[in-house]
């Protein structure tokens, strides 16, 4: 017979059935924010006042990061989520409540 | 230069007046709209909410009349390095993929109103979700407060009235037409109050960006300027500053995104497909709102030199007076954009109200001493609730008027960050026990509040809320590892899940 365990063990397994967790992802979301944070910028030597579209490069880069930062999690949520399509059933049946026209 | 903005006529002052008055009939549109008096009703719109009010409830949320004024005076200060801001504005988003999908699920399958709701059906531990609670309504308690003083201060600058009676009467009456609408409407009434202002804060900083290239040129000659009178503010970031940005991405990323008023929207979404829609617009969002404020703040080092202090921080109104100043197209643009400023202020302080009102009725209330109250009457209590904050904030913005809460506003997210475990470590590690996590927090809790107490708001530029996070993360994950509270949660089963 088995050893007791936890009732959180079975909450998290059960999630990780419909929602499994990628390292991956947040391995370079931290490699991004590497990058997109200049922190190197001084520790290598490179001049501040360089400007590039009436900006400083490092200011530049760092906006760069930004918004590839931000493509990369909008890309992530492109695809749909496993509770999808059971909500949406859900939805149809009960009809879901108008409040968007505001 | 002059800090105060030209006084708004009638035509302006109408203006204003027919916008505050669209909140209170949206409030009492959402009053009819109400189904039952659930507390489900009342706190989360029923059944949820759609992608637009979704997106634009959570936009006004996250970005209050900080964004505005702090930044561009931060900006001010430090120059282009505050590019941070919009890096910990969009850590916010990819923190929420880490456990925002999974909170979802649970909220939507198990009825979850408050945040501590998701800790009861976790941990079954009353101790915990009462621990987290407070923590909560403290950390935030003191932002509404704060927001209610920055709504007194918008309304002094713009009447030549006396500025006491000026301030009060600002904190009065923007108090009050909250908490009406909040009360009439709920959560319903917050979220569509929310449309109208996110949508008046997004226009509003459009218009910022649009007025300001107009009227000075383009960046490049405001960067010349800097170059030649302050270069250190176009400086790449040292050492010191470096390790700042790296905290401030993880503090304000995790603690934004543990907002419990955020956290109720993540319930509130009305499928999980709207949430994953409003996220992936919402991580563009600090570019068209972070950004300009950045921008924005660089031209007014620039063109306006000389603020020092807290002077700093009123950039924003010293480049709206000149503005005002050049025609009356930049004045009613000034009118558009101080709506915008209320807008910021009253989104966040409504959404943060109602927040603390169903802490305080269901985690603390029903817990205590009205589990034996139907529905109605909870819902009831909890209006009365916000009332009640309401009058005593009212009081207490009246009587610290002339106090900076600027140091105790960046203590919210030391405070908010020690949730982390329990909010969004449990969802991914089974084996995380109740008393850990519950020991994790309070010390936690205890050792950031400690240094906060000694000045230490930030060590070696390392916000002192992560220090406190790290102990809160070894007690919460060792102890775990080691069977701390193991058999509790092994026989504690359905105590308080429903």
């Amino acid at each position: 017979m088995g050893r007791r365990q936890p009732e959180g063990v079975k909450v998290v397994k059960d999630l990780e059935q419909t929602y499994g967790w990628n390292w991956q992802r947040l391995l370079l979301f931290i490699v991004l924010f590497l990058i997109a944070v200049p922190w190197y910028w001084r520790v290598l030597g490179w001049s501040s006042t360089s400007i590039v579209v009436g900006v400083p490069v490092w200011f530049a880069v760092a906006v760069m990061g930004s918004i590839t930062v931000s493509a990369l999690a909008a890309w992530f949520l492109r695809t749909p989520w496993p509770a999808e399509n059971a909500s949406s059933e859900v939805q149809r049946a009960s009809g879901a409540e108008e409040d968007n026209a505001a | 230069v002059n800090d105060q903005l030209i006084p708004f006529g009638p035509g302006a002052q109408l203006f204003i007046v027919l916008y505050l008055a669209s909140l209170v009939v949206i409030g009492a549109v959402a009053f009819r709209a109400r189904r039952d008096d659930s507390l489900k009703d009342f706190y989360l719109a029923g059944r949820g909410i759609g992608f637009v009010t979704l997106l634009l409830t959570l936009y006004s949320t996250q970005y209050s009349g900080n964004t505005l004024f702090g930044f561009t005076g931060k900006t001010y200060r430090i120059g282009f390095a505050w590019a941070m801001c919009i890096h910990f504005m969009t850590a916010i988003v990819v923190v929420y993929l880490a456990f925002a999908p999974r909170l979802h699920q649970l909220a939507k399958q198990y009825h979850f109103i408050t945040p501590s709701d998701y800790l009861d059906y976790r941990f079954g531990n009353a101790k915990l979700s009462v621990l987290a609670s407070i923590v909560m309504i403290g950390a935030i308690s003191n932002y509404l407060l704060a927001q209610m003083m920055a709504m007194g201060r918008a309304l002094q600058g713009l009447t030549d009235a006396d500025p006491l009676h000026a301030y009060i009467a600002g904190v009065v009456v923007l108090a009050m037409i909250i908490v009406v609408y909040e009360t009439m409407g709920g959560f319903r009434a917050v979220a569509w109050t929310d449309v109208i202002q996110g949508s008046v804060l997004l226009v509003g900083f459009v218009l910022l960006l649009g007025v300001v290239l107009y009227e000075f040129g383009p960046i490049a000659e405001a960067t010349t300027r800097l170059m030649a009178d302050a270069p250190e503010k176009l400086e790449a970031p040292d050492g010191a500053l470096s390790r700042e940005w790296f905290s401030y991405v993880l503090i304000v990323g995790i603690g934004g995104a543990l907002y419990p008023q955020s956290v109720q929207r993540i319930y509130a979404a009305r499928s999980a497909r709207t949430l994953r829609q409003s996220l992936q617009v919402m991580a563009f969002l600090p570019l068209s709102t972070t950004l300009i404020a950045v921008i924005v703040g660089i031209y007014g080092a620039a063109y306006f030199p000389g603020l020092v202090g807290e002077q700093t921080d009123t950039i924003l109104t010293v480049m709206c007076r000149h503005i005002q100043e050049q025609s009356l197209f930049g004045y009613w643009l000034v009118v558009v954009l101080f709506s915008a400023v209320l807008a910021a202020i009253m989104s966040t302080a409504d959404s943060v109200l109602l927040s603390i009102s169903s802490m305080l009725t269901k985690d603390i209330y029903a817990r205590f001493g009205g589990s034996a109250l139907d529905q109605k009457r909870l819902t009831r209590f909890g209006k009365a609730t916000s009332w009640t904050l309401m009058l005593v904030l009212i009081a207490a913005a009246i009587r610290l008027r002339d106090t900076s809460l600027v140091r105790l506003l960046d203590y919210k997210f030391d405070l908010l960050v020690q949730l982390s475990p329990a909010f969004i470590l449990s969802l991914h590690w089974g084996r995380m026990t109740a008393r850990a996590t519950f020991w994790g927090l309070l010390l936690g809790v205890v050792t950031a509040m400690l240094l906060a107490a000694l000045g230490l708001g930030k060590i070696a530029g390392i916000h002192a809320g992560l220090y406190a996070l790290a102990l809160n993360l070894i007690i919460s994950v060792g102890g775990s590892l080691a069977g701390l509270g193991y058999l509790d949660d092994c026989t504690s089963e359905s105590k308080t899940r429903t």
